[in-house]
């Protein structure tokens, strides 16, 4: 059993109110799902993979996919089931500002960027401002996971050869179930 | 049968900008008329089964409120009556002092010479101790117009409500601008300042704008400063463009912080802010209507909208799109950026459907990579291949558009799908050279 189960299990136990007041998206291999208004850094080399698959479990709602040059595939992510009327692609060199403008408006639910931040206050900005708007930032990791503690669920997801697998790294807010 | 008419007359006892506010009271009726600086005349009788006398009495002062005026207001069935009685604050005709002949002949103050005759015939009548219009009102017309000919007649019918005044054209400006001097050196090139002013003249500028049925497209702020030997640029002008019609405050003043916080950086202003101007450039017309109370989702388009506004002043309008598909069969090409209205796309070409799974992210560039026996090269690191799946794909173009030319734009790919250690999937093409390049990457 790892760090976050245990926690999971323990809120189960004592009823932990924040495991109740948080709604959560359904979200594929995790039971548990994701919380809303978080934010959540994914890692692996099937991370944007996952992600479409969580897209598509929520087909309704408008996406803001933030990147500092253009590499994402759109005919990719539409070949994958996803309409590609649902997202907004932005570029910038600074991600910062146009994540803080899209969290805050909370017109977009889902939101994605790399995660090419250091700084603790901006993640503790983000998460203020996914928070208020219930808006659920992915930050789309490298190598390692970040150590600041706003960021609510880490996820690692991999292809493997039975297909994709995914660990769950940190968890604060408890499961949807 | 005819609608009885109701005058509103709103009267400045200081100068104000009529012209302005009758802007405001447009959405209230459409029949209005000014007297310059002084008075608002708006006709409210056709309006009865809209509002009534209070409801528009209770507007009325919510916008002298909201634009700082002070006004006395009174309903009357005539320009003259409704005028009068508002300036001399009274509630009977009978009550108003003599001097309100004048206002009785020449409500519009146009005509010096009969304003003159006027006033003589006011200081006759308060020689013989006429002192009110009530007064005024028992004097034989006979001898009004035997005494002062026609000005005599005309006050008689005018006092007794039985002269049509015709009403003026009045029509809104053309231009809808705003201005705040500061004569007194109140602030330097602070940011905050300037943009609690601006957002004063938004709120007049967007409130006038909704009246009209308009929203704004174009909006210009001119900022102008003390000449200083020292400054560069006395006369500052910002012009915004905006992506979609801007109707609100909050939104536009974000844009327009955005771009003002960014050119004060670089060129910051070092003398007195002599005054402040926004100014209208174009604007659209807009459906108002009364709010859908079952459904919000065009205050939701009105605020991706905003939003995207503010965006397109932050990251530059080529840097905010949505990706269209096209009928290209390569990768770099399969798609163009669309800088259309949000969340609004064309139907999809159906090329998606029947080529192979593309790579979730592409290259910015095709990395050139060695392949040797069972191990990738790229970058100058080693990657053990555990699946090769050959001819996935093959694409070429080009020849079609000269065939007897040796075209630049040609191409020739054969495509792949790799795994390499650590179950990385890599998209990658040969060339009839025999040249590997890693076009894109899955996860």
């Amino acid at each position: 059993m790892n760090k976050a189960e245990i926690l999971h299990n323990l809120r189960q136990k004592t009823l932990s109110p924040e495991t109740f007041q948080k709604e959560f998206w359904q979200a594929p291999l995790i039971s548990s799902g994701v919380a809303k208004g978080t934010v959540v850094e994914l890692l692996g080399n099937a991370r944007t993979e996952w992600l479409i698959q969580f897209l598509l479990l929520h087909p309704e709602l408008l996406v803001f996919w933030c990147q500092k040059d253009v590499r994402a595939n759109p005919t990719a992510i539409y070949q994958r089931g996803v309409e590609l009327q649902r997202i907004k692609f932005v570029t910038s060199d600074d991600l910062a500002q146009p994540l803080r403008m899209a969290l805050e408006s909370g017109h977009y639910p889902f939101v994605i960027a790399p995660n090419l931040f250091e700084e603790v206050r901006v993640f503790q900005r983000f998460q203020l401002l996914a928070e208020k708007t219930k808006s659920t930032l992915f930050l789309l990791g490298e190598e390692k996971f970040s150590k600041a503690w706003p960021i609510s669920q880490q996820l690692r997801i991999d292809f493997t050869e039975q297909g994709m697998s995914i660990a769950i790294e940190k968890q604060k807010h408890g499961s949807g179930q | 049968m005819s609608q009885k008419q109701r005058i509103v007359c709103l009267y400045f006892s200081k100068p104000a900008p009529v012209h302005e506010l009758a802007d405001y009271f447009l959405r209230l009726s459409p029949q209005m008329a000014v007297r310059e600086e002084r008075a608002l005349f708006i006709e409210i009788g056709k309006c009865h089964r809209l509002y009534s006398e209070e409801s528009f009495m209770a507007r009325a002062s919510v916008i002298l409120r909201k634009t700082s005026q002070k006004a006395q207001i009174a309903v009357g069935d005539d320009i003259t009556s409704s005028l009068t009685l508002a300036k001399f604050a009274k509630v009977q005709i009978n009550d108003l002092p003599l001097v309100a002949l004048v206002d009785f002949i020449d409500p519009f103050n146009r005509d010096e010479v009969l304003k003159k005759f006027a006033y003589r015939m006011i200081d006759v009548f308060s020689d013989l101790g006429i002192r009110t219009i009530g007064d005024f009102k028992k004097i034989p017309v006979g001898n009004l117009i035997e005494r002062f000919g026609v000005v005599g007649r005309l006050a008689h019918l005018r006092v007794m409500g039985e002269d049509f005044v015709a009403w003026p054209l009045w029509k809104p400006r053309e231009v809808i601008s705003e201005k705040s001097e500061f004569p007194h050196f109140e602030f330097y090139g602070e940011l905050e300042p300037m943009l609690f002013e601006l957002k004063g003249q938004l709120d007049r500028i967007f409130s006038r704008l909704y009246n009209r049925g308009q929203r704004a497209m174009v909006l210009r702020v001119d900022v102008r400063c003390e000449k200083f030997s020292t400054t560069k640029q006395p006369e500052r002008r910002f012009d915004f463009e905006f992506f979609a019609p801007q109707g609100e405050t909050k939104g536009t003043l974000r844009v327009l912080k955005e771009r003002l916080s960014r050119e004060f950086e670089k060129t910051p202003i070092t003398s007195p802010i002599l005054s402040l101007q926004t100014t209208v450039l174009k604007s659209v017309a807009f459906e108002g209507g009364q709010k859908n109370i079952l459904d919000n989702s065009e205050e939701k388009t009105e605020q991706v909208y905003s939003l995207h506004n503010q965006l397109v002043e932050l990251v530059g309008r080529d840097n905010i799109f949505q990706a269209e598909l096209t009928e290209d069969r390569r990768p770099e090409k399969s798609w163009v950026k669309n800088f259309g209205a949000p969340h609004r796309l064309a139907l999809q070409p159906n090329v998606a459907a029947s080529i192979p799974e593309r790579p979730t992210y592409l290259c910015k560039t095709p990395i050139r990579i060695e392949v040797t026996a069972g191990y990738l090269h790229i970058r100058k690191k080693k990657y053990r291949i555990l699946h090769w799946d050959n001819n996935l794909e093959r694409i070429s173009g080009g020849w079609f558009e000269h065939p007897r030319e040796d075209i630049q734009n040609r191409y020739e790919r054969n495509y792949m799908q790799v795994i390499v250690e650590g179950h990385q999937k890599l998209t990658i093409f040969e060339t009839p050279q025999r040249e590997f390049y890693l076009h894109g990457y899955y996860g």
